[in-house]
């Protein structure tokens, strides 16, 4: 698939967001001394850039509100939805801290826990519900959506000190272990699916082999720019390598703060864990295979 | 709504033979000649007079190679276009309410006005069938040809889509595929038409009808050391060769 780059800063940005309003939520329930005004002005910050930066790829930004509305059937609106709703226990969170009122802290927090996973939950719906992409149509991504977002709030947590700098960083060193053992168990998966065969997108899967003797048209249309996307092919277990390089990096910064106990080496690897972050949602997509890719290059995997 | 209809009055879809179609390409481009200026007009083309030129097309006509359950080799000209399923997930997935299955007909159709250009129902859709206006910056997709299929300005006799009027080998039939007696379910029911890619449960109305057997059971996957079934000097030659 075509990697729309709004949609990947999107899904970073703001499940770095919610992963990290997720852990203000938790401090201020377990150790309300821990957080204070700019963690949670931060995953605000977070969460609005991505938003914003999702509606750059659409035809019609100025139309987005209608988006809103099909929550019944659809996994992208309800995920509006939840976005929305999120604001509420997020501004009260931060108007509670702001003011100190503890009844508006504990009332705003699990709302804010809830809001913030049920949102994630919903992007990673939208791509987990196509079976038209077998790589994304697996129970794992919902779960390696969450685990990503909560590593990344942790590491961004422990720079705030929420529930005290080393309890946050190990959260998080932990947490992003976890992610990236479901991202391996992902990646080794994907290589073993099975979809349908070019004699099955003919209706006629009694026959056999099946190749291209024309192509339809002489210049690309727009099933093939969207949905057959080769760079990410070409490159993939270098990709990976690199983006597996990243994360490594990611756990060096965060071990110094284990070690010395200071904050700078999770600020030094806030940035690494981003690029690893982009890295990896980038991958996702430009690896997933659409199956109309069968109609013009006669097979899934090639 | 993006609710798709319990049930739709009727099943209006096009039953396409694979056996007869010759891959010319003229569905296509009557199809282009018909909505460039139809309900989904512009239907917006790049560079079109130029080296790089691109567009919105509803219909494209592969053409491929394949071996039947007999191994004979079989040509399949294969014309794909929106097959108005009765699962549309296609519908199901948009945010706005854009994309409807029609309930008197079974139509599944883009509202321009309120599509947002996300594209997800071009990912729902596993035939490929959507494609993305750019210029527009909203989804397009295959009618049906709704604004001639009722158009009383037209004869009754043209009141069908723009590819089946044009098809010039009667490959394309349109009818109701929700109407067990209609010329379109008989034809279905004779010719085992089939539904590509079934078992990803998109229910698809459209129909293909697979090539006919071969008759003659010309095969190239001849075991080397089998005799062919042939009579006088080459069938002796034949014989004496393969026992060799």
């Amino acid at each position: 698939m075509n990697p729309a780059y709004s949609v990947i800063f999107f899904s970073t940005l703001s499940g770095a967001g919610y992963g990290l309003l997720y852990w203000c939520a938790v401090a201020a329930l377990m150790r309300p001394g821990t957080v204070s005004l700019p963690p949670v002005g931060c995953a605000l910050a977070l969460i609005i850039l991505g938003l914003l930066s999702s509606t750059a790829h659409l035809g019609h930004p100025e139309r987005a509100w209608r988006a809103f509305s099909q929550w019944r059937t659809s996994w992208l609106s309800r995920e509006g939805v939840a976005a929305m709703v999120t604001f509420m226990p997020m501004l009260g969170l931060g108007a509670g801290i702001y003011l100190n009122i503890d009844g508006l802290i504990s009332a705003m927090a699990g709302m804010a826990m809830l809001g913030a996973l049920v949102t994630v939950y919903c992007t990673a719906m939208i791509y987990a519900s196509l079976k038209t992409i077998p790589q994304w149509n697996q129970r794992s991504v919902p779960l390696i959506y969450l685990l990503f977002s909560l590593s990344s709030g942790a590491v961004l947590g422990a720079a705030f000190g929420l529930m005290g700098t080393a309890l946050m960083t190990l959260l998080g060193m932990c947490l992003w272990f976890a992610s990236w053992l479901a991202k391996l168990s992902y990646w080794n998966r994907s290589g073993t699916l099975r979809g349908p065969t070019l004699p099955d997108a003919l209706g006629l899967p009694e026959y056999r082999g099946g190749r291209i003797l024309d192509q339809a048209h002489t210049q690309e249309n727009f099933v093939q720019r969207e949905m057959g996307f080769r760079i990410a092919r070409k490159h993939v277990q270098k990709l990976r390598k690199i983006a597996l390089l990243l994360a490594l990096l990611t756990v060096v910064g965060t071990g110094i703060t284990l070690q010395t106990g200071s904050t700078w080496g999770v600020w030094l690897a806030i940035p690494v864990m981003l690029g690893a972050l982009i890295m990896e949602r980038w991958l996702f997509f430009a690896e997933a295979r659409h199956i109309a890719n069968l109609y013009y290059s006669g097979t899934m995997t090639g | 709504m993006t609710d798709l209809p319990a049930k739709t009055k009727k099943k209006l879809g096009l039953v396409i033979d694979l056996d007869t179609c010759v891959g010319c390409q003229a569905c296509a481009v009557h199809c282009k000649e018909w909505n460039v200026q139809g309900m989904s007009a512009p239907l917006t083309d790049t560079d079109p007079q130029g080296v790089d030129p691109h567009g919105v097309w509803f219909n494209r006509v592969h053409s491929y190679e394949a071996r039947n359950e007999t191994g004979e080799h079989v040509a399949i000209n294969f014309p794909r276009s929106c097959l108005h399923c009765d699962n549309a997930v296609c519908v199901t997935v948009c945010p706005t309410g854009a994309s409807y299955k029609r309930e008197e007909d079974g139509i599944v159709l883009v509202n321009p006005d309120t599509c947002i250009g996300c594209k997800l129902c071009s990912w729902a859709c596993p035939y490929g069938a959507r494609e993305y206006d750019a210029h527009e910056g909203v989804m397009k997709k295959c009618t049906l040809c709704a604004d001639r299929i009722y158009n009383e300005t037209l004869d009754e006799a043209d009141r069908i889509p723009a590819c089946v009027a044009t098809c010039p080998t009667g490959a394309r039939h349109f009818g109701d595929l929700g109407d067990p007696d209609s010329d379109v379910s008989r034809l279905v029911r004779q010719r085992d038409g089939r539904a590509p890619m079934e078992e990803l449960g998109y229910a698809p109305v459209n129909r293909y009808l697979p090539p006919r057997k071969k008759t003659s059971g010309v095969s190239d996957d001849v075991a080397p050391d089998e005799p062919i079934e042939a009579d006088g000097f080459l069938g002796w030659v034949d014989r004496v060769l393969s026992a060799l």
